[in-house]
């Protein structure tokens, strides 16, 4: 064999990656030929040498304008809310939706002193309850075709945050449903329905204002840096 | 480790200076010399650098922890580098393989032309000056050491191209450091792209 014909494995021979077979061939052939010797030595004092390449320090202007950009773009006190405080506010959502849902059921099971009572969203709005059902889901709905999109904005852990104070709201809004199928004239039913349907309004409507704040952050951070500090 | 590193991607998602100054002195070597290789000219590893660093700034509510910061922003530095590699190729037409055009094959000497005594810096100015194609492949398995494998996923080629890329790197790197003993001094990395 020539010796171009040995380069394309002398990669792989210096590498040590190289077949038995192969090592054995090229051991013999290296025996004989100066050139590819050569060749050999040097690939592998380059590869050698660049394996111990030091480390190298960033000038510092890097830093100072990373400083200077990520000063201008801290998180708002929303933002930073929700993520420097994530697992508390998980946690605290979640107390709060169970308490929430807690009540419902308690309110559903048995009737509590008048005064405790929350006010019929049906009497405030002074409309028929199937026409202010209707307004809710509708609302809802067109609410949540607007989060489907608009959440893709939002790191994964918001989302786990949203995720779970949703299903709390729906699962209350599924046993006032049935408490409602059960006893239909029950205003303790009814006015759950209401209080569930309104906290799902919010929070979507509070996904949606988290949306735009992460937004309006994200694009505060991706502005050009200072020409001064390059 | 693993504790800590959630524990510091807490305080910068919380707006904590201090910590993300923390986390830049902890990484910012390592990053700033894998950039620097890969790209070639300081002001481009600095104008990278500032950007992996801004990614991460944003991007820090994604990270769950389930590898450490320093992995995590090393695969962020290197696929960022990758992008502007990429558009620096379609801007200039710079052929990954334009050693197959050049006179970088190897001389036939019957002796080894790298001298012993070549320095580090040496090695460094004539990285700068590989192509950045097969300059990448080398710096990847070479200096970071990653197998041809892992090199040519991150690449986006086959195995097999890794290897050639790697192959011609050296050749051409042997080229220049044998110039370093007999000839004129190397030209030095070009300027910033800005």
């Amino acid at each position: 064999m020539t010796c171009q014909a040995y380069d394309e494995r002398i990669g792989d021979y210096v590498d040590g990656t190289l077949a038995a077979g192969d090592v054995a061939r090229l051991d013999a052939h290296l025996g004989a030929c100066a050139r590819c010797q050569a060749m050999v030595a040097d690939l592998r004092a380059i590869r050698s040498m660049a394996r111990s390449l030091d480390s190298h320090v960033p000038p510092p202007q890097v830093w100072r304008a990373l400083a200077e950009a990520t000063r201008s773009s801290r998180p708002s006190p929303l933002r930073a809310w929700l993520f420097g405080w994530q697992p508390v506010a998980a946690t605290a959502m979640i107390a709060v939706m169970a308490t929430a849902l807690s009540w419902v059921g308690g309110r559903l099971a048995t009737d509590g002193p008048p005064s405790s009572r929350i006010e019929s969203s049906a009497a405030l709005f002074d409309v028929p309850h199937d026409a202010a059902e209707a307004h809710y889901v509708s609302a809802i709905a067109s609410l949540e075709a607007l989060t489907s999109v608009e959440r893709a904005t939002l790191e994964p852990q918001m989302v786990d945050v949203l995720d779970t104070g949703m299903t709390i709201i729906d699962t209350a809004i599924d046993q006032s449903r049935a408490a409602l199928e059960m006893e239909p004239d029950s205003q303790i039913a009814q006015d759950s329905l209401f209080q569930a349907l309104r906290n799902k309004v919010a929070l979507l409507q509070g996904t949606l204002t988290l949306v735009d704040e992460v937004r309006r952050s994200d694009q505060d951070s991706t502005g050009p840096l200072p020409e001064d500090t390059r | 480790m693993k504790g800590g590193d959630l524990e510091l991607a807490r305080r910068c998602r919380q707006g904590d200076a201090d910590a993300f100054e923390e986390l830049y002195r902890a990484h910012a070597g390592r990053l700033y010399s894998l950039l620097l290789r890969m790209a070639g000219s300081a002001q481009e590893a600095e104008d990278l650098l500032q950007d992996v660093f801004l990614n991460a700034h944003r991007k820090l509510g994604g990270f769950r922890g389930e590898s450490s910061l320093g992995t995590w922003l090393y695969r962020m530095a290197v696929n960022h580098c990758l992008d502007f590699l990429r558009g620096r190729h379609a801007r200039n037409s710079k052929a990954t393989a334009s050693l197959d055009d050049d006179d970088a094959v190897e001389p036939a000497a019957a002796m080894p032309v790298v001298p012993t005594a070549v320095s580090r810096i040496d090695l460094e100015r004539a990285i700068a000056q590989l192509p950045d194609g097969c300059r990448t492949a080398f710096v990847l398995h070479d200096v970071e050491g990653f197998e041809h494998h892992e090199v040519a996923e991150m690449l986006g080629v086959s195995e097999g191209t890794s290897k050639s890329q790697v192959h011609k790197a050296r050749l051409k790197l042997r080229k220049l450091l044998g110039a370093v003993a007999i000839g004129p001094a190397m030209e030095r990395p070009s300027a910033g792209r800005r």
